[in-house]
C-alpha cells in the first residue's frame, strides 16, 4: 500500500483498470462522500489539508480517467495496454454504447493511421471517394436550397441523388469499399464509430475543397449563365456576404482574394435569405472558365479560416434535406479548426474539380441532360487528378487524425488563457459556431434545458457536481473547447457562487 | 476492547461478546482491565466480587484462578477490576508485566476478553497490543472517531516503541508521539525511514506491522448512514496510514441495551432477540470466523 500521492488513478478510486466510465464516476460519487469535509469517518483522521489534497487528487483521477483520451495517454504512462479499451467497449452498457464506441473510436484513430499507412494506395483510394461523395452531398445540399426558389425542391433532390449514385458509379468500385472498414477491434459498435470519426476526421478534406470549389464555380458561374442562361444562379451566389462577415471573424479575415471567397461563401452558404447579386458579377468577372480552372485558380491560397464560415452557414440554415448534413457540418465543426497542410491543399484541388464540374449540371435547370455528358467526362478529368494526389491526401488526412489524438482539441475561437468558463463564455462560443441549442442538445444528448441552465448559471437548477462535470465535458468537447478547463473552471464558478436563484 | 473515548459501551459489548462466546460453547475468561472505572461486574449482573485483580496483583496471589468468579453464564468466569484502593488505576510496571504475563500463559480459557478503560495510556495500550483481535468501539459521533484515531495512533506507535531497539528507531518514534505535527505520520514514513539504514529490517518492520490489526465496532448506530461509518474509516485509515483495520460490524442504538443495565444484566440475556443483541450475535460469530472456528456448529 502506497500514501496516496504515489498510489494510480485506479488504485486512488479504488476500481480495477478495467472499470467503465459508469464505475469510475460511482466510485469517484462514493469516495467523494467518504472524504467530504463534514465525513465523521475523516475527522481527525489526518490534517484537513492532506484530505483536500486526497480529494483533489481523486477529483483529478476521476477526470482524467472519464476522458478517453486521457486516460489511454495515462495508461499508456503507466503501462497498462489499450486491451482495457477492447474490454471496456465490449462491457460497456447499452446506454454507454455510443460514448464509449466513440471514446474507442478516437483512441482507434492512431491504430487506423497505421492500417491506413498501410493499406496505402487502397486507403487513398477510398479516401478519395468518400471526399467525392461528400462534395456531391454538399453539391446536394445547394441544390437543395437553390430550386426552393423555382419551387421544385423535392424534384431535383430526387436527381441529385439519381447523380450521386451515378457519379459513383462512374468514378469506379473505390465508393462501394467505404462501408466496409478495417477495423475489427472493439466489435459492431466500434466500427459504426470508428467510421464515424473516420468520415469526420476526412471531412477536412471538404473543407478546405469547399473554397476551391467555390472559386472553381466562380469561374464556372459565367459558362452556365452563357450555356444555359440559369436564372436560379444569382440567389444562390447571392447570400454569401450576409452571412459572411457575420459568421467568424476568421472568415472575413482571409478575404483577401475577392472573387473567390465570395463566391466560395455562396456555394457554402445555402441558407441565402438576402439575395445580393454583386458577388456573381464579381465571381464572373474572373473569366477563364475551364476545366482546368481550379487548377490555376487553387493557386491562389484557400484561406483556410474559411471553413468556420461554412460550419456556421450550414448550421443555420433551414432544415436541410440532405440526410448527409449533420455529420458534415459535425465534422467541419471539428476539423475546421486544424489548420490546413500544404499537403492537404494540394491534395484536395483536384478533388475540387469534381463538384465544380458537376454543378453546371445541377444548377443548369434548362438542360440538365445536355450538361450531363461534360459532367461525366470532367468527373473522370478530376478522377486523374485525385489519384495523383490522393496519397498525399490519405498521409495528410492520417496526420490530422494523429494530431487530434495526439494533442488537444484546438480551440477556434480565441479565449484568453485565463478566462472563466461561465454560462455566457459557453454559450459565445457556442454561437460562434452558429449551433442552436438544440443543435447541441442533439449531438451532445445533453438535454435542452440543461444546456440553458448551464449558459444562464441557473446553478440551483443544475444537477450535482459529478453530472455537472460530465455535462460541462462533453458540452465542451462538442465546443472543441478543452473538456479539462472549461468543467474545473465552470465547476469552481459553480461552487463558490451561491446559487442564482432565477429560473 | 478499547476505544479511547469513555462511555462508548466497552463494557457492554465486552459482556456480552462474552456471553455470546459463551453460548457459542467456548470457555470464556473476561477481565476487567478498565483499572480505575471497573464495572463489568455490574454490565454481568455480579455483586460486588469477593475478589479482584487487585488481589491478584498486591496480594500474592499467584493464580488466576484464585480471583475467578463464575458469572452464572456456562462457560463464563470473571476477574472483576480493582475496587477502592487509591491507586489500583496506577499499576506499576512490574505489576503490569507480571499481569500480562500470567494473561498471555493461561490456559483455562479459549476466549479472553480484556475491557480496557478510556484513554490512551501506556497500560491500556499494552494490555491492548497483546490481544489477537484489537477490538476498538466507536460510536458514529465525531468525538468517539476522534479518539478512536488517536488510540490506533497511540496503540501504532506504542507498538512500534516496543520493537524500535531492533530498527534503530527511538528517535524516530518519540518524535512521533511527541509532537502532533511531527514528520512522521504513517507507517510509510516509518519504514521509509528504516529502508534507508536496513532494506531488510524495513521488510520485517513492514511485516509485522501489516499485522496490527484493528477490528472496528461501531455502537449505537442510529442510522443505516451510521452503520457504514464502521467501513468508512477502514477505507479512509487504510488510505492514509496503510494500515488495514477490519469493520465487524454495527449494533444498533437499542433502548433494551440500555434498559439491560439497568436491569444489571446483560442484553443478550434479557433480550436476545433484540436488534443489539442480533448485532453482537454477528459480530461473536464473525470472531469465531476469523479464528477458524465455526459458529453454528459450536453452538450447542
Amino acid at each position: 500500500m502506497k500514501p496516496f500521492a504515489q498510489q494510480t488513478y485506479y488504485e486512488l478510486l479504488e476500481v480495477p483498470p478495467t472499470a467503465s466510465d459508469a464505475e469510475i464516476r460511482a466510485a469517484h460519487e462514493r469516495l467523494m462522500e467518504l472524504y467530504s469535509p463534514d465525513s465523521i469517518a475523516v475527522y481527525a483522521l489526518g490534517d484537513p489539508d492532506q484530505v483536500a489534497a486526497l480529494r483533489e487528487r481523486m477529483n483529478e483521477a476521476m477526470e482524467m480517467l472519464t476522458d478517453a483520451d486521457l486516460r489511454v495517454e495515462y495508461d499508456r504512462s503507466i503501462g497498462l495496454s489499450t486491451e482495457r479499451l477492447s474490454k471496456a467497449a465490449a462491457t460497456a452498457e447499452a446506454a454507454d454504447k455510443v460514448d464509449s464506441a466513440a471514446r474507442v473510436a478516437e483512441a482507434l484513430a492512431t491504430a487506423a493511421a497505421a492500417l491506413a499507412k498501410a493499406a496505402g494506395a487502397v486507403d487513398a483510394e477510398r479516401l478519395e471517394a468518400e471526399s467525392r461523395l461528400k462534395a456531391a452531398a454538399t453539391v446536394n445540399d445547394n441544390e437543395g436550397e437553390a430550386p426552393r426558389t423555382s419551387g421544385t425542391p423535392g424534384k431535383s433532390e430526387e436527381r441529385m441523388r439519381a447523380e450521386e449514385s451515378k457519379r459513383q458509379e462512374a468514378s469506379g468500385m473505390d465508393a462501394p469499399v467505404v462501408p466496409s472498414e478495417p477495423v475489427t477491434v472493439g466489435g459492431v459498435a466500434v466500427v459504426d464509430a470508428f467510421r464515424a470519426s473516420f468520415t469526420r476526421s476526412l471531412s477536412f478534406v471538404y473543407v478546405p475543397a469547399t473554397p476551391l470549389r467555390g472559386q472553381g464555380r466562380g469561374a464556372e458561374a459565367p459558362a452556365v449563365e452563357a450555356e444555359s442562361s440559369a436564372p436560379a444562379e444569382p440567389p444562390a451566389v447571392a447570400a454569401p456576404p450576409v452571412d459572411a462577415p457575420q459568421e467568424a471573424a476568421p472568415a472575413s479575415g482571409s478575404a483577401p482574394v475577392e472573387t473567390p471567397v465570395a463566391a466560395e461563401v455562396a456555394v457554402a452558404a445555402e441558407a441565402t435569405e438576402v439575395p445580393e447579386p454583386q458577388p456573381a458579377p464579381e465571381a464572373s468577372a474572373s473569366p477563364a472558365a475551364e476545366p482546368q480552372a481550379p487548377e490555376t485558380v487553387a493557386a491562389s491560397p484557400a484561406p483556410e479560416p474559411d471553413a468556420p464560415a461554412v460550419t456556421t452557414t450550414q448550421g443555420e440554415s433551414e432544415p436541410n434535406p440532405a440526410p448527409a448534413t449533420p455529420a458534415l457540418d459535425a465534422s467541419t465543426s471539428a476539423l475546421a479548426r486544424i489548420p490546413a497542410t500544404g499537403a492537404t491543399r494540394a491534395a484536395v484541388r483536384p478533388l475540387t474539380s469534381r463538384p465544380i464540374d458537376s454543378r453546371p449540371a445541377q444548377n443548369g435547370p434548362t438542360g440538365p441532360g445536355s450538361v450531363k455528358s461534360p459532367t461525366v467526362r470532367k468527373l473522370g478529368d478530376a478522377q486523374v487528378l485525385a489519384q495523383d494526389s490522393a496519397i498525399a491526401t490519405a498521409e495528410s488526412a492520417l496526420a490530422q487524425v494523429a494530431a487530434k489524438v495526439r494533442d488537444a482539441r484546438p480551440r477556434g475561437v480565441d479565449i484568453p488563457s485565463d478566462a472563466e468558463f461561465n454560462g455566457e463564455l459557453l454559450r459565445r462560443v457556442r454561437e460562434a459556431r452558429g449551433l442552436s441549442i438544440h443543435q447541441l442538445a442533439d449531438r451532445t444528448r445533453i438535454s435542452v434545458r440543461h444546456l440553458e441552465n448551464v449558459e444562464a448559471d441557473r446553478y440551483s437548477a443544475l444537477p450535482t457536481t459529478v453530472y455537472l462535470r460530465g455535462i460541462l465535458m462533453n458540452l465542451a468537447r462538442e465546443l472543441g473547447l478543452d473538456p479539462l478547463r472549461v468543467s474545473k473552471s465552470y465547476l469552481a464558478l459553480f461552487s463558490e457562487k451561491p446559487a442564482k436563484s432565477g429560473r | 476492547m478499547g476505544g479511547g473515548k469513555g462511555g462508548i459501551g466497552k463494557s457492554m459489548v465486552s459482556a456480552n461478546l462474552g456471553v455470546a462466546l459463551a453460548q457459542a460453547g467456548q470457555k470464556v475468561l473476561l477481565v476487567d482491565a478498565d483499572l480505575g472505572g471497573a464495572n463489568l461486574h455490574t454490565c454481568l449482573g455480579v455483586g460486588p466480587p469477593e475478589a479482584t485483580l487487585s488481589d491478584f496483583l498486591r496480594r500474592g496471589k499467584a493464580n488466576l484462578e484464585e480471583v475467578m468468579v463464575s458469572t452464572g453464564v456456562p462457560g463464563l468466569s470473571l476477574i472483576a477490576g480493582a475496587q477502592d484502593s487509591l491507586d489500583a488505576a496506577n499499576l506499576k510496571y512490574a505489576q503490569k508485566q507480571k499481569l500480562l504475563r500470567t494473561l498471555l500463559t493461561q490456559t483455562t480459557a479459549d476466549y479472553l476478553i480484556l475491557d480496557l478503560g478510556a484513554g490512551t495510556s501506556f497500560n491500556t495500550l499494552d494490555f491492548f497490543l497483546i490481544a489477537d483481535h484489537g477490538l476498538l468501539v466507536v460510536l458514529p459521533e465525531p468525538t468517539s472517531v476522534e479518539n478512536a484515531y488517536r488510540f490506533v495512533k497511540a496503540a501504532f506507535f506504542r507498538k512500534l516503541q516496543q520493537t524500535e531497539a531492533r530498527y534503530g528507531i527511538q528517535d524516530m518514534v518519540e518524535g512521533a508521539l511527541s509532537t502532533r505535527e511531527g514528520a512522521l505520520r504513517t507507517l510509510h514514513d516509518i519504514v521509509e525511514q528504516v529502508r534507508r539504514k536496513a532494506p531488510s529490517d524495513a521488510e520485517r518492520l513492514e511485516r509485522e506491522l501489516a499485522a496490527f490489526h484493528v477490528r472496528l465496532v461501531v455502537n449505537q448506530a442510529r442510522t443505516d448512514a451510521d452503520e457504514k461509518v464502521g467501513a468508512a474509516m477502514v477505507s479512509a485509515w487504510k488510505k492514509f496510514f496503510g494500515i488495514d483495520m477490519d469493520d465487524l460490524g454495527a449494533l444498533r442504538h437499542d433502548d433494551e441495551a440500555w434498559r439491560a443495565v439497568r436491569k444489571r444484566k446483560p442484553v443478550l440475556l434479557e433480550r436476545p432477540d433484540s436488534p443489539v443483541s442480533q448485532g453482537l450475535k454477528r459480530i461473536a460469530a464473525r470472531i469465531l470466523t476469523l479464528d477458524g472456528l465455526s459458529p453454528e456448529s459450536a453452538i450447542p
